[in-house]
């Protein structure tokens, strides 16, 4: 199964977790672990960099994708915060979007 | 205003048919109301040094549920210490300009921001992680020392 956490810090087990290019920056750490991207990294948790406006993953190819504590379709200070057209556009027909602990959407 | 809203963490109930966004517009509105209605102060401009006593002032995003129970903690420990003032500001509100809520405060990945003012001087300040950290230490401090 095909996992994504969009804004995700490896909290979810087994995902991909999205983050948007601000990580790469000096000064980064996780939000709730403190740890930086290096230490997630070898800790085992795998990232995918990208803009959340631009998910760099191709359309329909997600089983479940997984929001916890993220903006959702407005701008932070740091950009554009998830989309929910990403959201759409990546997951499978009868992937599910999970965001915070719920069941949002089931892809028709 | 939803007089079922007892908590801040409830901001974020899930509503259906309401979308996420919808969810976290309605709890960026509700905000200020149920700050000003806590033991806590709603800044929506930054607040000029006051000189004495110690001040707290925290960041907060209305999309996270982690910073929402944040508030719910600040909020128990402002009813049962009114000597401390906490100062709550919405992240999404300021257009970025975090360095005028708290002086020195610098690059900023994450919420919470967090703030703490002695005798008008700003004496600790982080983000994320590190201000989650500052509030626990602080608050098991203070209580401690009730």
């Amino acid at each position: 199964m095909f996992l994504v956490n969009l804004g995700g810090e490896g909290e979810v087990q087994g995902a991909l977790n999205q983050q948007g290019p601000w990580v790469l920056g000096p000064g980064w750490v996780s939000s709730q672990t403190g740890r930086t991207l290096a230490e997630l990294y070898a800790d085992g948790h795998r990232f995918l960099i990208c803009p959340n406006n631009v998910i760099a993953l191709p359309d329909a190819c997600v089983d479940e994708v997984v929001t916890n504590s993220v903006p959702i379709d407005v701008n932070t200070w740091l950009g554009p915060g998830v989309q929910s057209s990403e959201i759409r556009r990546i997951l499978k027909v009868g992937g599910k979007w999970y965001h915070d602990g719920n069941i949002r959407w089931t892809k028709p | 205003m939803d007089q079922t809203v007892a908590t801040f963490a409830a901001l974020l109930t899930t509503d259906a048919p309401l979308t996420p966004a919808d969810v976290q517009r309605r709890a960026s509105n509700l905000l200020p109301i149920l700050v000003a209605r806590s033991g806590m102060h709603w800044l929506a401009l930054p607040e000029p040094p006051n000189g004495t006593g110690e001040k707290l002032v925290v960041g907060i995003a209305s999309w996270s549920a982690h910073d929402l129970s944040l508030l719910d903690e600040l909020n128990a420990f402002a009813e049962s210490h009114p000597g401390i003032r906490i100062g709550v500001f919405d992240v999404d509100r300021v257009g970025g300009e975090f360095e005028r809520f708290i002086p020195g405060i610098g690059p900023v990945f994450h919420s919470p921001i967090v703030g703490r003012w002695s005798g008008g001087v700003v004496v600790e300040k982080g983000t994320g992680h590190d201000g989650r950290q500052i509030l626990n230490r602080l608050l098991a401090q203070l209580s401690a020392a009730a």
